[in-house]
């Protein structure tokens, strides 16, 4: 097939699998009989190197050519249609002329241009050096091939009943089409299996033949209907091109399932942008005893990086209480650490807006919570055995398995608190 | 931490007196600090933490004073009044201009009205490019300056640094609003890069005309009523306040 390449772009030592399918092909339909226009040559050259005439086909009554073995033999639709650069000079004159139109007056046209074209039947015959097999040897007959076309320029297949486009007939053949052995072990994931996977490449080669077909087809139309019967090309034809490499094709839309099927937008682009990188995309400030950092969301972490008074290097402020902050706040300014007292405070500003009016509402209330029985969460007159049913409660959710390095001090917190009321209520501590 | 949690003793706790909220809280929680045993702060320390920054807070009024910038910096110096006027005593506020490509005036802060005037009066337009970046990295420099108002209509500088000195100013807990001048035609970009540095700072871009004294008098003492007492004050002026509402409206979480 001459448009079809089969090159796949692999990396050395790469271990590529083989998938087989079934396709069908389109086949021209030709009516008259097609003659050898290097016959006499063919024939003087083979009785030259001692073939027998009889091997040379002069004609043949129509394509596809049937053959022995009762496949159809003659070139598909991709092989019909060629694409190749033309010497403006050398287009037919309809085609210059119909060129000449779309261009605006006065401009020049190019040198070369590139076009699509018919392919002459009379190529599907090879050169006349070219005979039908090597001259035989010991007497013995050679095998002759299926047909005398270059084998390049034609397809073959199983005739079907399947219907074609007019002037087309359909047929229907074995395929392969070779995927890199990353891309089918990603395939065996997303399908779910081997067999899965296997069939899946295989539909996936299917359509991506069909879509080429269809491409080629409209090429094909578009060139019969083109002035001279040269389709020279534009911007606007590029969707209509033939892909021609359909593992790559294959490949391609394995690797965007994949990416969907992990949640990835295959259409993001992943390089890195030009120039310098960005720095840390977090910005913190930071004094002598403290750092805060803008998170991505904008709002600000604070911690202390240096034990400060009762708060030891490593607390974030969120886990500190409100008391305790302001009391930092305090020492700090007093203290004259006034970098470390702005940021501080911008911290308490962002995370709790009202932390003034807080406090001094406290204040004014006479002070804190450290009320036992609010931190067991029980009723002041609760009885003995509910507290501490309360307290067991809360011990196990304090657990360090279930609360991770925060327990140390809640669960201090919450057996002071149980000792407290036991203490009040004169019970035997245990 | 996945959840923020307060682990005060107490202030976890549902007031009904259910043990739900405090342990659901802890359940929730994956604390990864070593958590301090808290104590109720000593008094005194309280009261000084509670006395802004030891002065008073303060503001920066920076003006685009570029060659094309004639008539609103006309406009800024005849409202500088406005600032130190909304909360006579309270407010300490420095000016800040650029043109000719630097910084051409930083003041020191001051309350009085007729230095910022004085000052003010030295300063006429010169052509260069914007240096709005520069007067931020100053006004980071300076402690607790609690908001910057900025008149300009370009942005002419690296978009990126300005984001970074505006992360930086968040952190200071530095508010920038910017009054963006679209009279002369509105470019994109610009807006783009005020609009970010409001936004990282907790800042406002308004619309901004020269032509407009007064509007300009009312938005700057609502921005000084917002230096002074953050958004609290501000909502509880904003009836006596002609530009609190405006201002309001533009701040984040007043859709």
């Amino acid at each position: 097939m001459a448009a079809h390449g089969r090159h796949v772009v692999s990396t050395p030592g790469e271990v590529r699998s083989q998938i087989k399918f079934r396709r069908n092909d389109l086949l021209l339909r030709h009516d008259a009989a097609l003659r050898d226009p290097h016959a006499a040559e063919r024939l003087r050259r083979a009785k030259a190197a001692g073939l027998d005439p009889g091997w040379i086909v002069r004609e043949v009554p129509r394509l596809p050519l049937e053959t022995e073995n009762g496949n159809l033999v003659g070139p598909n639709v991709l092989d019909m249609v060629e694409r190749r650069m033309w010497r403006f000079d050398a287009l037919p004159d309809a085609a210059k002329e119909g060129f000449l139109q779309t261009l605006p007056p006065g401009a020049r046209p190019p040198k070369t241009v590139w076009a699509w074209s018919i392919r002459d039947l009379d190529t599907l015959w090879p050169t006349p050096e070219t005979l039908p097999c090597e001259p035989p040897e010991d007497g013995e007959e050679p095998a002759l091939p299926d047909h005398p076309f270059s084998h390049g320029l034609v397809s073959g297949g199983e005739a079907t009943d399947a219907t074609a486009p007019q002037g087309w007939v359909r047929v229907s053949k074995q395929s392969t089409c070779q995927v890199s052995e990353y891309v089918y072990r990603l395939a065996v994931g997303v399908y779910g299996g081997i067999d899965e996977a296997y069939g899946r490449i295989a539909q996936a080669a299917v359509r991506a033949w069909e879509c080429d077909q269809e491409r080629a087809l409209g090429i094909w139309t578009l060139v019969q209907a083109a002035p001279g019967r040269v389709l020279i090309e534009d911007d606007s034809l590029g969707r209509l091109r033939p892909i021609c490499s359909i593992s790559q094709e294959v490949e391609r839309s394995i690797l965007l399932e994949a990416c969907r099927w992990v949640g990835i937008d295959p259409t993001m682009d992943i390089r890195r942008s030009r120039g310098r990188p960005r720095k840390a995309e977090q910005t913190s400030d930071q004094g002598r005893f403290l750092r805060v950092t803008l998170l991505p969301d904008n709002t600000v972490k604070g911690v202390f990086i240096a034990d400060f008074e009762d708060v030891r290097e490593g607390t974030e402020f969120h886990l500190l209480s409100l008391h305790v902050l302001v009391s930092a706040l305090g020492s700090l300014r007093t203290g004259g650490h006034d970098a470390d007292a702005a940021l501080l405070e911008a911290w308490l500003d962002s995370a709790q807006p009202d932390w003034r009016e807080r406090i001094s509402g406290e204040d004014a209330a006479g002070g804190g919570t450290d009320d036992p029985y609010e931190i067991l969460g029980v009723g002041r007159a609760a009885p003995m055995d509910e507290i501490t049913g309360a307290y067991r409660r809360a011990m196990k959710a304090v657990h360090p398995d279930v609360s991770g390095g925060a327990s140390a001090w809640l669960s201090r917190t919450v057996s002071s608190a149980y000792r407290q009321i036991r203490a009040e209520r004169k019970e035997t501590v245990a | 931490m996945s959840k923020d949690i307060t682990v005060r003793p107490g202030s976890g706790v549902a007031k009904g007196g259910k043990p739900g909220g405090f342990l659901d809280k802890i359940r929730g929680s994956k604390a990864s600090a070593p958590a301090t045993v808290p104590h109720r702060g000593d008094a005194a320390m309280v009261a000084a933490a509670m006395q802004s920054r030891g002065g008073r807070p303060r503001l920066v009024f920076a003006v685009d004073a570029t060659a094309s910038r004639k008539s609103a910096w006309d406009a800024a110096q005849q409202t500088t009044d406005a600032l130190l006027g909304a909360l006579p005593g309270q407010l300490d506020v420095a000016l800040a201009v650029h043109g000719g490509s630097r910084i051409k005036l930083f003041s020191d802060f001051t309350d009085r009205p007729e230095s910022l005037r004085t000052q003010a009066a030295t300063v006429s337009c010169e052509q260069g490019l914007t240096q709005l970046v520069p007067i931020l990295r100053r006004c980071r420099d300076a402690s607790g300056v609690k908001a910057v108002v900025y008149i300009g209509d370009v942005f002419e500088e690296d978009g990126q640094e300005a984001e970074e000195v505006a992360a930086l100013l968040k952190l200071r807990g530095t508010k920038v609003i910017v009054l963006h001048d679209q009279s002369s035609g509105a470019r994109a970009d610009s807006a783009e890069v005020f609009a970010s540095i409001a936004r990282i700072t907790g800042g406002a871009v308004l619309p901004f005309d020269p032509d407009s004294i007064s509007r300009l008098r009312d938005i700057l003492e609502a921005v000084a009523v917002l230096a002074v007492g953050g958004v609290k004050l501000l909502e509880q002026r904003r009836h006596a306040l002609p530009g609190a509402t405006l201002l309001l409206e533009h701040l984040p979480g007043n859709p």
